[in-house]
């Protein structure tokens, strides 16, 4: 496939991929690091579901791909903005690659609908806090100290 | 113009993270084994030695505002093809956030290749540099 993203965020961590992708899945730990959201795989065809802490529906979608610990990748529509009710969704896909003792983490947004082009600096700085709390987590054992999101919220 | 931006949130103060990008001793743990070489005040000249290549970039102090900003030229000095491309300009911004550190990196060039050389270097130095500072052990082990 050379489909070329949208955009790319890229991050190393100092786990095995099997560890990376269960920090990855588990809903419970996603919290930590997704600024009190959570997100949920089901199994390939099923859902992808993001919850807000206070439960609202935030994201929602299919799972296309789940090959642990390797890949994963959803369709992804964002419900709880007014604006993009009626948006179609974008994919969004993980991939997990180990490199001795070091896992590369690839997050690709595909497919981004031209609504959300203005989001699109919003979503990076998303995935920065993401990332960056996924790895803490994963490397220290402890979540990051939280960080809101800026831009629209 | 080309842009790579890369933003990263550490777990530690503005101070050490300053630190940590500008102190030779410190920079060369997560980075490769790079060492830079600099007296980080506007109009000095900097340059970033390797093991293994000798001068591998340099440039000039652009902008320096302690804990805040850094901004240098840079240029490539031992691929051809990317010093060819002139320089680029490189800004570190630190800005705190709680207990955290939001750090920026942008790094602009007329150049293609160069821009597609450092989007791939910058990541795995920055996940570096977040490790040494959040755990004590860096990814990278010098060269």
């Amino acid at each position: 496939m050379t489909e070329k993203p949208d955009a790319v965020h890229i991050i190393h961590i100092a786990a095995p991929a099997q560890t990376v992708w269960d920090a990855l899945t588990d809903a419970d730990r996603s919290a930590s690091y997704f600024f009190g959201n959570r997100w949920e795989f089901g199994e390939v065809g099923g859902d992808f579901r993001v919850t807000k802490p206070d439960g609202d529906l935030d994201s929602e979608g299919k799972v296309l791909v789940r090959e642990a610990p390797r890949l994963m990748r959803v369709t992804w529509k964002v419900v709880w903005i007014e604006e993009l009710k009626d948006t179609p969704p974008g994919e969004v896909e993980w991939r997990l690659d180990q490199m001795g003792e070091i896992t590369r983490l690839t997050v690709s947004e595909f497919r981004r609908p031209p609504q959300m082009a203005p989001y699109a600096e919003a979503a990076r700085n998303g995935w920065s806090i993401i990332l960056s709390g996924l790895k803490t987590l994963v490397e220290t054992g402890r979540p990051m100290p939280k960080t809101l999101p800026e831009g629209p919220q | 113009m080309n842009r790579f931006v890369y933003v990263t949130y550490i777990r530690t103060t503005p101070a050490k993270l300053w630190q940590a990008l500008t102190q030779p001793q410190f920079t060369e743990r997560y980075w490769f084994g790079a060492r830079q070489e600099c007296d980080w005040k506007v109009g000095s000249p900097w340059k970033l030695v390797m093991p293994n290549v000798g001068l591998a970039d340099s440039g000039e102090v652009l902008e320096v505002e302690p804990e805040k900003k850094l901004v240098l030229s840079w240029r490539n000095e031992f691929m051809p093809e990317l010093k060819a491309e002139g320089f680029s300009r490189m800004t570190y911004d630190l800005e705190p956030h709680g207990e955290t550190v939001k750090l920026t990196v942008t790094h602009e060039s007329d150049g293609e290749v160069f821009i597609e050389k450092v989007s791939g270097g910058w990541p795995k130095i920055l996940s570096s540099l977040k490790s040494l500072l959040e755990t004590g052990e860096p990814l990278l082990r010098p060269a």
